[in-house]
This record gives C-alpha cells, sequence and structure tokens, in this order.
C-alpha cells in the first residue's frame, strides 16, 4: 500500500506530532491524515470540481516532517503534488519577470524590501536585481505538469549569472532549474566571517544547529490558507516566548516579523543593524 | 445559531467545511470500515473551536449551553470506539492548542499541565530534564493527556507505572454549571470527583488542566524473550512475577496464534520468518495481487482459519521487561529468571524487536482495509482466576464471526488485560455481529468490557450494564453539571438511563470479616466495618495477610483516601457490593483497572450501604522476595516511587520551561543489549 494516499488516510496521525501546521493550530484538517482522507474521497468520487477537497490539498506546507517521522516512508510531498497535478485545475501560463539592470551578479529579491542597493554599498560588485512576488513561480513549480516550463524559462532569464537569493525557496528553485545561485548568507560569509547563528529548520547550516521548526511561509498553504499560516506563525512567536531569533530565509523571517518575534536576517546583517539578544 | 456570538468572544471559530469534515470521525474501525466499504462518513458538525485557556472553554460551553448544542470535546482523536465521532449540528472543542506545561516540580514529582499537549512532546519536554510521566500507549505521538483521562487510557509500561488513572492527582474540568476542581484541587468539604471525571469522556465537562506524578527517567532498560510450552504455564509465570512484587516494565504474553504469525519477536529460536508463515509472508510482500488474495480469502472463512490457527502448535512467547536503576534492574531481572525457568530463554532479541517496533502496527491496517475486510481490537480484563476462562469465553465468541488472535499485556498483581485482535470480511452486520456476542461474552465471564480503549458510542450499552445500578450515580453527577445534557450525549453512557436488570444470585455476605479468599488474585473479600487487626486475624488463619494495612476500618479508610495517600501502585481496592437506597444489591468493577466509564466505586460508597469491599491480600511468607544473593535491595526498592506528601507548593519554572520549548528532542533510552554482562 506503500504511496497510496490510502496508508495516510488509514494511519492514526502518527506523525502529526511533527506537522508544524497540525501542532500549531490544532486543526485535524490540517494533519496528513486528514488530507489525504479528502484525498481518497476525491478518488472515489472522481469529481475534480470538489472544491473542498482541493482546498484540503492546500494546507500542507510541503516541510516534509511528515515525511520524517513516518514509519513506512511515505512520499507525502510527492502524492500531494501529483494530486495537486491531477484535481486542480492549472494555473495561468507564468509570467517570467525582468531583469533590472546588469552585471555578473542578479539579486533575487523576493521580500518587501529591496536590498539590491545595501549589497551594491557594501560588496564592490556588478549587480542587477530580479524582483518576484511569486519566489519565481512556486505554485507553478510544485505542479508536474508546468514545472518544466518553469525551470526552463528560469534558465534562460538567469543564463550565466550567479543568482543571491535571501530565501531557500528561490535558491532551490534555480538550483533545480540548473542555475548557479547562492544564498546571500554565505555570499557575506565569503566576504567577511561572521559569526553562525543558530536559526530556523528551514535553513540549517554548517554549524547551525536547529532551533525552531517551519512558520508556515510556504506556498501552498502561505497562498491558499493565509490565516492558517499566520496561527502557525503566532504559535512559534508563542513559543519563543520573547526570544530574539537569526533566520537566514528572508521568507520565513518576513512571515515572523509580521507577528512581532524580533528576528534578524541576512537583509539586516547586509545593512549592519544591531543585532538584538539573538542566542549565539 | 449565532455563531458570531462565539466568534465574538476572540476564540478562533471555524465553520467550514474543509475543517469541520475532518471531525467527522476518530479512529473507530467500524466508521472507517463504512468509508471504505460505503463511502459514508458520520455526520459532521457544525462549528470547531480551538481555544487557548480554560477561559475560552468556558466561554464556548457557556455559548453552547445558552444555543442548547450538543458539545464534543476532541483531543487527537485517535480514540478507537467512536468517543469523538461527529455528531449533527454539534460545537466542537478541539484542545490540541492548549499544550503547554504549566510548570513542572521535581520536589514533590509532579508536573501541572495542560489538557490538549500530545503524549510524545509531553515526554519529549519532561524527558529534557530528566522526568516522564512514563505513560506509553501505543498511540503516544497522537494522543493527548485530556484523552488519556477521557478513556482511561494505560501505556506499555503500565505494569510498572500503572495506567493514567495512577499517575492523576488532579484535574480541572469546565462544565455547563461552571468549574470542577477535582483530586487533590477538590475544594475543602466538597466530594472528590476525581473518579467520575477520569473515565466520563467529556460527558461532564472538558477537562482544561492536571496534575500528573512524574518520575526519573530510567537509567536501564532490560528486555527478554521466553517461549512457554504452553498458554497455561505463561500465565503462571507472569502472575507470579507481578505477585512477587518485582514490578516489570513488560509483561507480553502472545497467544499461540500471535507468536506463530508475529514472526521476529516471536518464539522459535530468533529465526525470523522462518517456516510455512515466514514463507507466505515474504512471498505476499512481493506480489500484491496475492497479499489481496491472502487477505482476503482466509478472512472470508473465519472459522476455518482460526481452526487451522488451533492447529499451529501450543507454543507462546512472553516478553519481559524491567527499568530503573542498574542494581534495581539487575536485581529483579536475575529474580525473575528463576521464576521464568519453566520457559526456555530466548535471549534479548524477542524484547529489542518489540521495543523497537511497538507503534508499528497501526502502519499495517491499510491494506484489511482498502481491500474491503475490517480490522479491530478489543481489550477485555479480568481477575488472574478469572481470566482463563475470559480469554477462552471472548475467543470463542469473536472466532465465530472474525480471524482472531491476542495477546496479554497490562498484567497487575490482582489480574491481567487481554487484547484481542481480529480481522473480518463481509458488510456491518458481520462487524457488529462480532462485537455485540464478544462483549457478551466478555461480561457472562466476569470480565470488563474495556481495559483502556475507554467506551465511545460502541460500548455504551455494555459498560452501562456492567455498572449495574450503580449507574444511577453517574446520572446524579451528571445532572448536576450538565442539567440540559449538552455534553457530548450518549456518551459514556446512554441518553436516558436504561433499564437496570437487578441480579437475583447477587444475595448478602454470610459469616464474616473475611467473607471470600481468592488465593489465585489474591484478593479477599471483606467487611468494610471490621478493623483492620479483627480482618488480620481471620487472614492469617488462612496462610494469607492484608497488602495494605488501614489504621481504621476499610470502609472509614476508603471515603476519607486522599488521591495521593498511597504509591501510585497500591491497589486499595478492587471491587464492592452495596446494598442502594432503592434497596438493590449491586457490585461494581470486575477488576482490575476498568475503562468502562467513570470509576463508581467511591461515590456509590458515599451513598449506599456497602456489604463488601474486596481488596489486596498477599501469603504470609511472601516478605522476601528477592532471591539470588542482593542483600542490600529490599523489596520496597524494586517498586517506582513517588513522593507522596505536600503535591500543593507550586515552583515557578516559567524560565526553564520557555527553555524547554524551543529546544532540541531528548534522545530515548535504547534498552542494553547485553544486559547480564553489566556490572
Amino acid at each position: 500500500m506503500k504511496s497510496l494516499p490510502d496508508t495516510c488516510a488509514l494511519c492514526p496521525r502518527l506523525c502529526r506530532h511533527k506537522c508544524p501546521v497540525a501542532v500549531a493550530t490544532g486543526l485535524e484538517s490540517t494533519t496528513p491524515t486528514a488530507i489525504m482522507t479528502n484525498l481518497v474521497m476525491l478518488g472515489q468520487v472522481a469529481d475534480t470540481t470538489n472544491t473542498e477537497a482541493n482546498q484540503a490539498i492546500d494546507l500542507c506546507t510541503r516541510c516534509g516532517e511528515c515525511e520524517a517521522a513516518c514509519g513506512v516512508d511515505q512520499p507525502v510531498v510527492d502524492i500531494l503534488d501529483a494530486a495537486r497535478t491531477r484535481h486542480q485545475a492549472p494555473p495561468a501560463p507564468w509570467q517570467a519577470p525582468s531583469i533590472e539592470g546588469a552585471g555578473s551578479h542578479i539579486a533575487i529579491v523576493c521580500s518587501p524590501e529591496d536590498w539590491t542597493a545595501s549589497l551594491k554599498e557594501a560588496v564592490d560588485i556588478d549587480l542587477a536585481s530580479l524582483h518576484t512576488h511569486d519566489h519565481l513561480g512556486e505554485l507553478h513549480r510544485i505542479r508536474k505538469d508546468t514545472k518544466a516550463e518553469v525551470h526552463a524559462a528560469l534558465r534562460e532569464l538567469i543564463g550565466d549569472k550567479v543568482a543571491i537569493c535571501t530565501c531557500l525557496t528561490c535558491l532551490t528553485a534555480l538550483m533545480a532549474a540548473g542555475c548557479e545561485a547562492i544564498h546571500l548568507a554565505s555570499f557575506l560569509d565569503t566576504q567577511q566571517k561572521l559569526p553562525q547563528w543558530r536559526t530556523c529548520q528551514c535553513s540549517p547550516g554548517p554549524g547551525i544547529r536547529t532551533m525552531v521548526t517551519c512558520c508556515g511561509a510556504r506556498a501552498p498553504l502561505i497562498t491558499s490558507h493565509p490565516n492558517i499560516a499566520n496561527m502557525v506563525a503566532e504559535d512559534l512567536h508563542r513559543r519563543l516566548d520573547g526570544q530574539a531569533v537569526y533566520i537566514e530565509d528572508t521568507r520565513c523571517s518576513t512571515h515572523l516579523k509580521a507577528v512581532g518575534t524580533q528576528v534578524v536576517d541576512p537583509i539586516d546583517r547586509l545593512k549592519n543593524m544591531e543585532i538584538p539578544n539573538a542566542n549565539r | 445559531m449565532n455563531v458570531e456570538a462565539l466568534r465574538s468572544c476572540g476564540i478562533p471559530t471555524f465553520t467550514e467545511a474543509i475543517h469541520v469534515d475532518a471531525y467527522r470521525r476518530d479512529l473507530w474501525p467500524r466508521d472507517t470500515f463504512a468509508m471504505y466499504r460505503h463511502g459514508t462518513l458520520p455526520p459532521a458538525p457544525t462549528v470547531v473551536v480551538t481555544p487557548r485557556n480554560a477561559s475560552d472553554v468556558a466561554h464556548a460551553i457557556e455559548w453552547a449551553n445558552r444555543e442548547g448544542i450538543p458539545v464534543v470535546p476532541y483531543g487527537a482523536g485517535s480514540g478507537v470506539c467512536g468517543g469523538a465521532r461527529g455528531r449533527q449540528g454539534s460545537l466542537v472543542i478541539d484542545l490540541k492548542r492548549m499544550n503547554r506545561i504549566l510548570s513542572i516540580h521535581p520536589a514533590t514529582q509532579t508536573v501541572h499541565v495542560e489538557s490538549g499537549i500530545l503524549g510524545q512532546h509531553l515526554e519529549d519536554l519532561l524527558g529534557k530534564i530528566g522526568w516522564m510521566t512514563a505513560h506509553s500507549p501505543s498511540s503516544i505521538a497522537c494522543s493527548t493527556t485530556g484523552g488519556y483521562i477521557a478513556a482511561r487510557s494505560a501505556g506499555q509500561f503500565s505494569s510498572r507505572y500503572g495506567v493514567f488513572d495512577d499517575m492523576l492527582l488532579a484535574a480541572s474540568a469546565e462544565t455547563p454549571s461552571g468549574n470542577l476542581k477535582a483530586g487533590l484541587w477538590t475544594p475543602n468539604g466538597e466530594e472528590d470527583l476525581l473518579p467520575i471525571l477520569c473515565g466520563s469522556e467529556g460527558g461532564l465537562g472538558v477537562v482544561t488542566d492536571m496534575l500528573l506524578r512524574i518520575t526519573p527517567k530510567p537509567q536501564q532498560r532490560w528486555l527478554r524473550g521466553f517461549a512457554f510450552d504452553n498458554i497455561e504455564e505463561a500465565w503462571s509465570a507472569m502472575r507470579e512475577i507481578m505477585q512477587s512484587g518485582l514490578w516489570p516494565s513488560v509483561l507480553r504474553l502472545y497467544d499461540p496464534v500471535d507468536t506463530n504469525i508475529g514472526g521476529k519477536t516471536k518464539a522459535g529460536d530468533n529465526k525470523a520468518g522462518n517456516g510455512a508463515f515466514g514463507w507466505i509472508r515474504k512471498t505476499a510482500l512481493n506480489n500484491p495481487k496475492l497479499k489481496h488474495l491472502l487477505l482476503n480469502i482466509p478472512l472470508s472463512m473465519p472459522n476455518l482459519l482460526n481452526k487451522i490457527g488451533g492447529l499451529l502448535g501450543n507454543e507462546v512467547l512472553l516478553i519481559v521487561g524491567f527499568e530503573g536503576s542498574l542494581p534495581v534492574v539487575n536485581a529483579a531481572s536475575e529474580t525473575a529468571q528463576t521464576i521464568l525457568q519453566a520457559g526456555r530463554d530466548l535471549g534479548p532479541e524477542p524484547g529489542l524487536h518489540w521495543f523497537k517496533h511497538r507503534h508499528d502496527v497501526s502502519y499495517k491496517l491499510a491494506p484489511v482495509f482498502v481491500g474491503g475486510a475490517f480490522a479491530d481490537t478489543m481489550e477485555v480484563a479480568s481477575t488472574w482466576a478469572q481470566l482463563p476462562a475470559l480469554y477462552r469465553s471472548v475467543h470463542g465468541a469473536l472466532a465465530k464471526n472474525v480471524a482472531v488472535m491476542s495477546h496479554f499485556s497490562h498484567a497487575y498483581p490482582e489480574g491481567c488485560s487481554i487484547y484481542f485482535s481480529f480481522a473480518g470480511k463481509g458488510d456491518l452486520n458481520v462487524y457488529d455481529r462480532a462485537w455485540s456476542s464478544a462483549l457478551a461474552a466478555a461480561r457472562d465471564a466476569g470480565g470488563t468490557v474495556t481495559h483502556h480503549h475507554g467506551v465511545g458510542t460502541l460500548k455504551s450499552v455494555a459498560a452501562a450494564k456492567e455498572a449495574g445500578a450503580a449507574i444511577d450515580v453517574w446520572y446524579e453527577i451528571k445532572n448536576q453539571y450538565d442539567p440540559n445534557g449538552i455534553m457530548n450525549p450518549g456518551r459514556p453512557f446512554p441518553e436516558l438511563r436504561p433499564e437496570v436488570e437487578e441480579d437475583t444470585s447477587i444475595g448478602p455476605p454470610e459469616g464474616g470479616p473475611v467473607f471470600e479468599i481468592d488465593a489465585v488474585s489474591l484478593l479477599a473479600k471483606v467487611d468494610p466495618e471490621a478493623e483492620p487487626a479483627t480482618l488480620q486475624m481471620a487472614l492469617k488463619e488462612n496462610g494469607f495477610q492484608l497488602q495494605i494495612t488501614p489504621d481504621k476500618p476499610w470502609g472509614d479508610w476508603l471515603r476519607a483516601l486522599r488521591r495521593d495517600a498511597v504509591d501510585a501502585w497500591e491497589c486499595p481496592l478492587v471491587a464492592i457490593q452495596v446494598l442502594t437506597n432503592d434497596g438493590i444489591r449491586t457490585r461494581i468493577s470486575p477488576a482490575p483497572r476498568s475503562a468502562a466509564g467513570p470509576d463508581l466505586r467511591w461515590s456509590t460508597m458515599r451513598r449506599a450501604r456497602v456489604e463488601w469491599v474486596q481488596v489486596p491480600i498477599r501469603p504470609l511468607s511472601s516478605d522476601t522476595v528477592i532471591k539470588g544473593g542482593h542483600p542490600h535491595i529490599e523489596r520496597t526498592d524494586i517498586r517506582p516511587r513517588w513522593h507522596s506528601e505536600n503535591c500543593w507548593g507550586f515552583c515557578s519554572t516559567q524560565e526553564h520551561l520557555s527553555k524547554l520549548c524551543v529546544g532540541e528532542e531528548s534522545d530515548e533510552l535504547e534498552p542494553s543489549r547485553s544486559p547480564e554482562k553489566t556490572p
């Protein structure tokens, strides 16, 4: 039964204690078991217009914690991605953003804050910029039918330039597409030796300890269910209990800053902001 | 229904189908079977709230009471009896956001915790500072402390640490009539209703927080398998170990069919998967069609399958485990091995394999349901004296309808639980027939219909029958705290009081002060008014003595008993017989540790004339139990200990807790592979 939604639908939710969304919201609907049950029922009625089941598929952040906890190695994320492709209407073709300026490097700006000028100031490089509001077509890339098209567009867009990213979603997208890409934190570390900080599970790195779980700032959850994603961030904020944290992924840091958490991210480092009492 | 009024209290409120639909079912296999076979699900609630604190819960209940809407409290939905299944037009209060440890008190060995925390999270957090509740049900990753209270849960190490009832010292609940504090938190002069709250399955109110006993994590864990030629010999060994005061953490006996099917964890010299079963299993694993056929054809012929199972031989496997400090584990395991000499030592492998895979069974059910069949479990319990009859009676009843195997776990000095696993094919009638005949068989054989799964929808009528005339206590207290009957109606007992058939075979006790001695289960029915010294003399004439010696007559002592007055493990009362105010004579609790709804013994004792109490005894010659020369280990050193005094002084540990909440998980202690070589 491996790899079928039934295995999850019939499991007593043995991974629920690891699912950041289920733990934060407490909602049964967010457990892999409930999502897969919807999928099973969807398969039985073969009703692709069943919006409830389609919405349920998107109650996942695709963090993979459930897969790590699973005793029979269910590929939960893959199953859901396949279901999304099968049951949800394809989105409109992805419109690739344009590159502003020219240079050997391209700053991939996906956060509300444009950090291009700060990087140019800090490091002497030729830097172009690319502004993306959908993390380089994230929702297109998690579908099996539109993924290749986006990857091809990214390869054409970036060419032989080096992309500098501040979030793992964009970074992994570019790497999966075959582009050369580097995280801003790593890029800065090559320029000046900075201390390693504890960070979130989304972006572990050399010498960085896992500290907090996913804050819910990933599609499709944050796109389809922003209120649920917000509950995840609020829960993490509550558990941090006033502690300041360094978070390497600006997508997560933006999400957590919005609920009042004291966060420092690579853009803050870039701007030489004073770091509050973060734990080293 | 004015949902906006509920929302305006600031509690996260959900009415969208995508969310409320997820509360249609818990893990009652009947609903899962219906979903796969017929595509049907129980009704969805109308609204779901996820409170953050007790005040939110109180507001939600107040709203539901005003609106006249039934309330279904919801933990993690791992119940297998339909206790939290969906109800049309209901309000579900999902407690999982109330998941904080409020304080930890190492000095008194207690933890104050909210009711929505998952068992695994609680153990992980406590483990970081060297403590544990030691409550480890197979659902630990997907069940909450509130659920443990609701269904009177038992963990896999209950033979040493007790069931959840034994760990629970106090609880606070919100009810339609206001806050209810029970156990050690009972207000002065009021009746302690903790035994009623525990097992009430949301029928009185919603438990919001509780005080639990904690114990240091063990330094050493020892596990070993023993093969016995037949089940009777293994029962004797289990009983002797439990009654010797060795307090094993695991005593797990597989019946002959389970021993043969289970593969690696079973007897047979650790040769995993050998023999006909091993070959069939390996072949089937590589061929899905064959696997499907092998599952479905035999399940269509349960009678034949059970008969074949009966021909496989009589050998059984017993897994024995000890844990605690190194000297204690060494002394207890060495002594136990002298008792286990009737069996064949299989070494540590079967025990280690069980330990490693003890949660895996939940992953194995998918092929059964997807194939149109069903699988379920039934856990009953009785005293040691009644255990063989209970086993044969329930096994026989199930075997007529379904393929069945069983194991015996959760052993106590006075008795043991039997866990039947069964699978069948057909429609819901087959499922219902299997259950109704098995429940009747359990009752006829003098067992309790549930040991730790609770009652829910499945066993509501059977549990009411088991309660007999004592059920009036439930309806009296229910009416006091939930006068409009909105709290989880019909669970754990039917909404309307069932007609109670008076058992005319029960007569007044004769003789005394000791009315009856059960020398197998080490229990005596005694006069609750007799002085302990008189009882001791009467018992001594028969070669026994009281296990606990109260300082006053049993009746007075039990009525005044505080939750923390005895060690968790000392079971001071097994059964009682009372004469109610209506002149009905009834007996309660067929023992041990029934989960058939609330424990009605204590409140009944305060409302009816108690004719006898059944209490633990031990042979006169049983003081020295440690064999093999351990002069520095006393009998009392073997048992898990709790500090019983002063559980009231809370210390503030918020700073510590906040660090705990974001730290890394602790490592679980792995059992020693070669414990016999440990110095």
